[in-house]
């Protein structure tokens, strides 16, 4: 759907954008000449309750006037009946979905592609459907001029109409067949059709329509006059303009009727020739737009214009107002595009300087993609240029990401075009394929540009500041990053908050810039203020692959600031918005992997891991690619693979370190964590004192030092680190693994109950996210104290493989409830931490002894896990137990 | 209202049976490099609308011609 429809501005704007949308969903009114067909509305009526109805013929036929008749006739019944009046690249489910929402139903925002043949998306296909098969009433849907052309559009209308059972009811008039699978329709008889040789004019139609026109033939020259034109209703209309006011219309039609080669082409040139020169001025000079408001027409034919205009709607049978919209006309389609053609041949000079001419108006009325349509049409690609950047059009193109009107027209643009203005453009261009490389190209050569005439240097500078800094937002070092967003902030400015239209276009993407550049650099708050902003403006609302990029770094942001739940939740609001849009975000899938590994549900994380790795997107995408590194690490530590998981860190950090030295930090940490828990504390320091020059006061550094230095005895230090970690408000993750080293500390100390005590506390905080990880990953003095019944029996959620805690009304539906939900069922009862540790074990093939010595236990023991182990799985055999135990995902990757 | 049979050429065989239901009530002739479609279409409309599913399945069509039989000679594609 076009921008400014969906989000009138104040002004004129308002005023035209209504009469567009009063066109486009008004049910045409009938002209004087209407010819009233009843055999045909007999057909239309009795098909009052199948699903699919086709009119189709050829231009200027009358099947627009036929239908329109027939739903103004059946207005008043019990049926809903809608009309669209498409024009060419109006998206299909934008419009349908408008239409619905026009006659009460409550339909869902619309999908996020404004191609005409943008899908709506499974999701949103399956809510419509619901929608419409449970209400008590019929819906139609006039589909006027809408040429069904994609295969996966036309599966998804076949699927919504067969299972809406008769409640829905689509009506398409076009030129041509839709690809829907129109023989099963006929087969199953759900099919009505009304085709070319009904539309032809019956002989007493044909002479109805020419007394309506002023002109009385006999039946018999009625006869040979349609047997002429073929019954083609706009024959029969130039047929009568050719013969009104003659004194002797038979003798006047028998040199028509004469007439060899087409009578048609003959009957317009016919028409056009006999109309007095001013009159064919005129037409020929408001043919250009697609219709005519009060101002544009003056600013075409010039003062006055009206009075010609209201003049020739009185006598000519080709115009017609716009219903609801006084002073407003529009030609007939054919007879539009007959002027068109005409005025091309006759004089392309005057063409171009008419839609010059119209584009100046659409311009200065605000309606800036109306007039680069007219200037595109006539190749003034400078000006097209040039008006996309003074109308900021430019974030249109990028957040269309290549599937809407905007864009097209600048990938039309002749790719040599010089100038700053082009450039620009091209960058956006660029942005919109995610080819940042080419866009830094672009916006280089646009900076060094000369000022060009027309061009306004203010609305160049912001272009270019907001389009290097969604550029740089992922291209750049995050600290570069950052400094773009901030030059982009002071380019657009205050105010820009405030604003509306293209304007806002620009700031959302500025928004999204920082969030990404501040997620970066790990001001979290920061980052998520600025991605929430971006995630609520317009914009968001419009285009779904932006709407999915603002969520996927907002659950990534969540997610590393331990909010798991709303993490979860926002990611899946990111993949529906990207499943919409045909889009894949990696963000989301990382933000989703990341949730599930604290969860401990590896199965889970395991799967959106692979789902982020197929992502195109990841490559480029800095935060994903890294923190996906951590997730894969927590995976290989899970599966009890400590060393690879610290390898894959290393190189992951290394790989992110010049760039994103806050994102690589993360990763360092990490390995010091790692190995702080595997009793390597020393190791485990050296990394830190790394990490903490940048970081000093990071909270998560001082909780892996604490465990450091109370692994080598040091309690005091420890015990100051840990004080240190309890200032502010830090995440919950950190908080978590805070009390879990103080437990260890309180087990050293010989006070069990204390130590209980706190890691009660520590499991209180960790049910409300379902946090699981830290207490899977806890050393011996932690587990024992697990293993103890009565805290199994209070804390359900920590050893089943379910989510936590229902939360009502939380709305957490989706990939990682389902995902989870589905790892339980299989086994009777859930594995204990320590079994799935002795499992890990099996699996590296380690024996009974081994297994013995690496966990500080008696072989007993082990053996005692591995009977509960087999018992569990429901085999005999370790290796079967193995083998059970890949298939049922508890291992990870 | 009289169809007309038309003829359609297109590259290659036509893949799989699935897609042979998909294209409804017409005849498939496999030639060696070429396929030829014949069915009935009651007028332009729905010859356009074919012509239109044979491309979205991915079939590249190099010819179509009105088969002779009927009153008029070929060369009826004069719309659009």
């Amino acid at each position: 759907m076009r921008a400014e429809r969906a989000h009138p501005a104040p002004g004129c704007e308002t005023s035209a954008e209504e009469l567009l949308s009063a066109a486009r969903f008004g049910i045409p009114e009938p002209t004087a000449s209407y010819v009233h067909r009843p055999r045909l509305l007999e057909s239309l009526a009795r098909w009052g309750s199948l699903p699919l109805v086709l009119v189709s013929g050829p231009a200027g036929s009358g099947k627009t006037s036929m239908v329109a008749d027939w739903v103004r006739r059946r207005r008043s019944r019990t049926a809903a009946t809608g009309w669209i009046a498409f024009e060419d690249g109006d998206a299909f489910w934008a419009n349908v979905l408008e239409c619905l929402r026009r006659l009460g139903l409550e339909v869902p925002a619309g999908p996020g592609g404004a191609a005409p043949d943008a899908v709506l998306g499974r999701e949103q296909l399956l809510a419509l459907v619901t929608l419409i098969a449970d209400q008590p009433r019929r819906w139609t849907v006039v589909l006027d001029g809408y040429e069904l052309t994609s295969i996966e559009v036309a599966r998804e209308v076949d699927y919504l109409l067969r299972h809406t059972f008769g409640h829905l009811c689509l009506v398409f008039v076009s030129r041509v067949d839709p690809v829907l699978p129109l023989y099963r329709y006929r087969l199953e008889e759900s099919l009505g059709e009304v085709r070319a040789a009904d539309l032809e004019f019956t002989d007493p139609e044909a002479a109805d329509l020419l007394s309506h026109l002023g002109v009385s033939l006999g039946d018999e020259a009625v006869h040979e006059l349609n047997e002429r034109v073929r019954g083609w209703a706009a024959g029969l209309r130039f047929a009568a303009r050719a013969l009104a006011g003659r004194e002797n219309p038979e003798s006047a039609l028998a040199a028509v009727v004469a007439q060899a080669g087409d009578i048609n082409e003959y009957l317009v040139g016919e028409v056009l020739e006999a109309q007095p020169p001013e009159v064919r001025r005129f037409l020929l000079d408001t043919c250009v737009p697609d219709l005519l408001y009060p101002g544009l027409l003056e600013k075409l034919a010039g003062p006055g214009a009206v009075h010609n205009l209201e003049a020739v709607a009185r006598s000519n049978a080709f115009i017609e107002p716009v219903p609801d919209q006084p002073g407003c006309y529009r030609y007939y389609p054919f007879f539009r595009e007959l002027l068109r053609a005409q005025l091309a041949y006759e004089s392309p000079e005057k063409m171009a300087d008419l839609h010059r001419r119209a584009a100046g108006w659409f311009e200065r009325e605000g309606l800036t993609e109306r007039s680069i349509g007219h200037l595109a049409t006539i190749g003034a690609w400078d000006a097209v240029a040039t008006q996309m950047v003074n109308g900021q059009m430019v974030g249109r193109v990028v957040l269309e990401a290549g599937r809407g009107p905007i864009g097209t027209l600048a990938r039309q643009m002749p790719p040599d075009l010089e100038g700053a203005a082009a450039a620009v453009v091209r960058a956006a261009g660029a942005l919109s394929r995610n080819d940042r490389a080419e866009c830094a190209d672009e916006l280089r050569a646009a900076r060094r540009a000369p000022a060009a005439h027309g061009l306004h240097e203010a609305q160049r500078r912001r272009s270019i500041a907001v389009l290097d800094a969604v550029r740089g937002s992922l291209a750049e070092g995050a600290e570069d990053a950052t400094a773009l967003c901030e030059e982009a902030g002071r380019a657009l400015g205050v105010s820009a908050r405030s604003r509306s239209g293209p304007e806002e276009d620009l700031y959302a993407l500025a928004q999204l810039s920082e969030g990404i550049a501040t997620l970066r650099s790990g001001d979290l708050t920061r980052a998520r203020k600025a991605l929430t902003t971006a995630a609520g403006l317009e914009p968001a609302g419009r285009f779904a692959s932006f709407r999915a990029d603002c969520l996927g770094y907002l659950a990534v942001v969540d997610a590393l600031g331990g909010y798991l739940s709303r993490a979860g939740r926002t990611a899946v609001e990111s993949l529906t918005a990207a499943s919409e849009a045909g889009h894949r975000s990696a963000a989301a899938h990382v933000a989703l992997a990341f949730v599930a590994l604290e969860h401990y549900e590896l199965n889970t994380a395991r799967e959106h891991v692979s789902s982020a790795v197929s992502c195109s997107s990841l490559s480029t995408d800095p935060i994903a690619s890294t923190l996906l590194g951590g997730v894969a690490a927590g995976l290989d530590r899970a599966n009890g693979h400590l060393q690879q998981a610290i390898d894959r860190l290393e190189a992951a950090a290394t790989a992110a370190g010049p760039a994103d030295p806050w994102l690589a930090d993360r990763l360092s940490l990490e390995v010091a964590r790692l190995n702080a828990a595997s009793g390597k504390a020393e190791l485990a320091l050296d990394e830190l004192a790394a990490v903490q020059e940048r970081q000093s006061q990071s909270p998560e550094a001082s909780v892996v030092a604490a465990a450091a230095h109370a692994e080598l005895g040091r309690q005091a230090i420890a015990d100051d680190l840990l004080a240190l970690t309890r200032e502010g408000r830090p995440a919950l993750p950190v908080q978590v693994s805070s009390l879990l080293v103080e437990v260890v500390q309180e087990v050293r100390r010989s006070a069990p109950v204390r130590a209980r005590a706190v890691l009660e506390r520590s499991l209180g905080l960790a049910a409300s996210e379902g946090l699981r990880r830290p207490f899977f990953e806890a050393g011996p003095a932690v587990q024992r104290l697990l293993s103890d019944p009565r805290l199994v029996l209070e804390h359900p959620w920590l050893s089943h493989h379910k989510p936590p805690p229902p939360r009502p009304g939380s709305g957490y539906r989706g990939k990682v409830m389902r995902a989870a939900a589905e790892e339980g069922p299989d086994l009777v009862e859930t594995l204990t931490p320590k079994e799935l540790e002795v499992l890990g074990h099996l699996e590296e093939l380690l024996t009974t002894e081994e297994i013995a010595v690496k966990m500080f236990v008696s072989v007993n023991t082990v053996r005692t896990h591995v009977r509960s182990i087999l018992r569990k799985l429901g085999v005999t055999r370790r290796n079967a137990a193995v083998r059970k135990a890949r298939e049922l995902g508890l291992f990870a990757a | 209202m009289t169809d007309r049979k038309y003829e359609v050429r297109v590259t290659g065989p036509v893949p799989t049976q699935d897609l042979l239901d998909e294209l409804g009530d017409v005849e498939v002739t496999e030639h060696e490099v070429r396929t030829v479609i014949s069915g009935r279409f009651p007028d332009q409309a729905a010859l356009y609308g074919f012509l239109h599913r044979l491309r979205a399945f991915g079939l590249e069509v190099v010819e179509v011609r009105r088969v002779a039989g009927v009153e008029e000679p070929a060369g009826g594609e004069d719309e659009r």
